[in-house]
């Protein structure tokens, strides 16, 4: 029997160790999403025993469930590189400022 | 003297680097583009309707051999989306996305082919699987509005 609790929590794991410091952006997302995938898994595996679907099929369901794994990880990819680049910008916007001020005129 | 020459050198650098990225904020990831926001929610609702029609209707009606048509133009729409979002630079992770939901819908093809009509429980599990999968792009295509 699946553990689906044990399945978020290597998912999230996983996730966290690609993503480092941005993880804490997509945390949310990607526990509901992780969630969802796990519980989608133990479903397949539930079909497959009790013989509702053959070995094709399952492994039809299992590499379309690959993929939208796959999937959400590059959201949680895509999101992180948009956090740093909104990291990068304020902080250019933030010297932008800076040196405004001190030369006395909008150089930049 | 020396000491002077190397700060001033370092003042001229960072002044280069910051008028070189202040004059164009970098961007990382490709700017929202909502024809393909338009054109993901479209192939989904059409995937939405081919779960419903199997969902109610019975043999010969749900049968593959039915609904060739409509794999072949989901497939035409989905090329489609994949060349366009290729064209758009800084765009590789939402072409990845588009390239897996199409080898997706090809395993959905042969999954209705080999079933004949899907059965509930596999549609239970395809629709939990494809939704997560179109979220997942939408919500990506999404946060690139800035």
């Amino acid at each position: 029997m699946l553990d689906t609790d044990r399945l978020v929590t290597d998912l999230l794991a996983a996730a966290q160790q690609i993503l480092g410091d941005s993880f804490d952006a997509v945390r949310p997302y990607a526990t509901a999403e992780f969630r969802k995938l796990a519980e989608t898994l133990v479903l397949i595996a539930e079909l497959r025993a009790t013989g509702a679907v053959d070995d094709e099929q399952a492994r039809l369901l299992l590499d379309i469930q690959k993929n939208a794994s796959r999937t959400v990880l590059l959201t949680l990819e895509g999101i992180a590189l948009l956090t740093a680049e909104r990291v990068l910008n304020a902080a250019l916007g933030a010297v932008t400022d800076t040196i405004n001020r001190t030369l006395g005129f909008e150089l930049l | 003297m020396i000491t002077n020459r190397r700060g001033s050198g370092s003042v001229y650098l960072t002044l280069s680097l910051v008028l070189l990225f202040a004059s164009c904020a970098p961007q990382f990831v490709a700017p929202y583009d909502p024809a393909t926001d338009s054109a993901v929610t479209n192939v989904q609702q059409q995937l939405g309707t081919l779960f419903a029609e199997q969902q109610r209707t019975d043999p010969p009606v749900c049968d593959y051999d039915n609904y060739v048509g409509f794999y072949d133009a989901l497939d035409v729409d989905l090329g489609s989306l994949v060349i366009r979002n290729e064209a758009r630079e800084q765009n590789q992770l939402t072409v990845r996305q588009l390239r897996l939901l199409g080898d997706s819908l090809d395993n959905l093809e042969a999954l209705h082919q080999r079933s004949g009509c899907l059965p509930e429980g596999q549609i239970e599990v395809l629709q939990r699987q494809f939704d997560t999968s179109f979220t997942a792009i939408l919500r990506l295509e999404l946060a690139k509005r800035r």
